[in-house]
């Protein structure tokens, strides 16, 4: 595996995603459903498109984050791996005798891979012998020789979540074990296969909220940033008056930020003795020694100088 | 200001769902207007909407497989069995008029409503 080698070689990041789930859902009433229960427009999603939508309780806080991909026979509906029972209640709920089946345990996309970076598209064209171009939203299937299955198909979906050049890579399990390897043995380019701490520190310092800990139901889509997953002109949806009337009214109470704290601070934020917000997840200390963190905080306390910490950005 | 219409029962004391007269006349009114000398309602819950759960409302011929069948008024009412455990109790009445909202179901299993009136949670 090259790591961290010279800058002439084109650096992409790999991540296996262990902490999500991917069930298929099937039926002519499936995406009317999902629809009905989320927060983004997803009645106009053609074939091979993907779109991230939240699924709201009553009261407009938040489930989950979830990535919806429609396919020519099923919807591949990915969301965290600990909140998929509560999903799936969820949808149990609230459905009446609409034409839908759910596979928990289907195998051909039981898997995913992040490939992210600048330089993704390249490794794919150099692996693939592809002259791939897909933009965001967009999906692909590709074929390649794996060493135990022969001619495989794996699906690269253009999602553009964690990274400008955020890609998916939906598969079986030992598959994209190949693949890692496949990528690996590239010359030009510098694989960073990522752990799971690593990413973690990734995505904080790039202001990226995770199921549970930012995107919980003790939060709403407009406090964690999410709000370019929320159609305003979509109509009803589970939770859509009371989102709708606090981006209306300016009445959105806490904002997610990147906070650097170069002290250990308490996970409960204070300012004049007043409780003004909280920690939800900080880096590692190998990453800069764990001063940044991402924090909701009362947004009347977002102007005020803070002793203990800075504020980095507000994620929008 | 009027009050909440209390929870129907049928003759066994079971929960039902009860239309007024008025409603019943409505409702002929529209299937006539579909060619359908007798039609019959059938209601039910979906999911969506802004508080979770939808009021449906349609006209009918006859029962689906496992659906509840209610004679009220001279109109048969057909619901699903999962539809039924959110409208039991309901009275589904008709208000008119210039500020009338048309068919309105009093629901006694409802917490909250939305603000027009179309969705619930409980």
């Amino acid at each position: 595996m090259k790591m961290n080698e010279s800058c002439t070689l084109n650096k992409v990041n790999l991540h296996y995603l262990n902490h999500y789930s991917y069930v298929s859902i099937k039926g002519d009433d499936a995406m009317d459903l999902l629809d009905r229960l989320t927060t983004n427009d997803l009645s106009s999603l053609k074939p091979m498109e993907h779109i991230y939508t939240i699924l709201t309780s009553t009261k407009g806080k938040m489930i989950d984050l979830l990535s919806v991909l429609k396919l020519e026979d099923q919807i591949i509906l990915g969301c965290s791996k600990n909140a998929l029972k509560t999903i799936l209640e969820w949808i149990d709920f609230y459905t009446f005798g609409e034409e839908i089946e759910i596979v928990i345990d289907q195998k051909d996309y039981e898997s995913s891979m992040m490939v992210f970076g600048d330089n993704a598209v390249k490794l794919f064209n150099k692996t693939f012998d592809l002259d791939m171009s897909l933009i965001e939203g967009k999906s692909m299937y590709v074929a390649f020789n794996s060493n135990s299955d022969g001619r495989s198909k794996i699906l690269i979906i253009n999602k553009k979540y964690y990274h400008t050049d955020h890609y998916e890579i939906y598969s079986t399990t030992s598959i994209l074990i190949q693949l890692i390897q496949l990528f690996s043995k590239k010359e030009d380019f510098a694989i960073n296969l990522m752990n799971d701490q690593e990413f973690n520190d990734y995505r904080i310092s790039n202001n990226i909220p995770v199921y549970p800990s930012e995107i919980n139901e003790n939060y709403n889509p407009l406090e964690a940033g999410l709000k370019k997953y929320i159609s305003f002109n979509k109509g009803c949806y589970v939770g859509q008056e009371v989102i709708t009337r606090l981006d209306s009214y300016a009445k959105v109470q806490n904002k997610l930020v990147l906070i650097k704290a170069d002290k250990q601070i308490e996970t409960d934020l204070t300012f004049n003795d007043a409780n003004i917000g909280q920690i939800t997840s900080h880096t590692s200390e190998d990453y800069l020694n764990g001063v940044y963190k991402l924090a909701y905080i009362k947004k009347k306390f977002l102007n005020d100088n803070h002793d203990s910490f800075e504020i980095q950005n507000i994620v929008e | 200001m009027l009050d909440k219409p209390s929870a129907q029962r049928d003759k066994s004391g079971s929960l039902t769902i009860t239309i007024t007269s008025d409603a019943v006349t409505h409702i002929r009114q529209f299937g006539k207007i579909d060619g359908k000398e007798k039609a019959n309602l059938r209601v039910g819950v979906k999911g969506g909407g802004c508080s979770g759960l939808t009021y449906v409302l349609e006209l009918a011929d006859k029962p689906n497989e496992n659906e509840k069948v209610i004679n009220e008024n001279g109109l048969e009412l057909y619901v699903d069995k999962k539809s039924y455990i959110f409208l039991a109790g309901t009275i589904l009445e008709y208000q008119g008029g210039l500020n009338g909202k048309g068919f309105v179901f009093n629901n006694p299993n409802a917490k909250t409503s939305c603000g027009c009136g179309t969705s619930f949670s409980v």
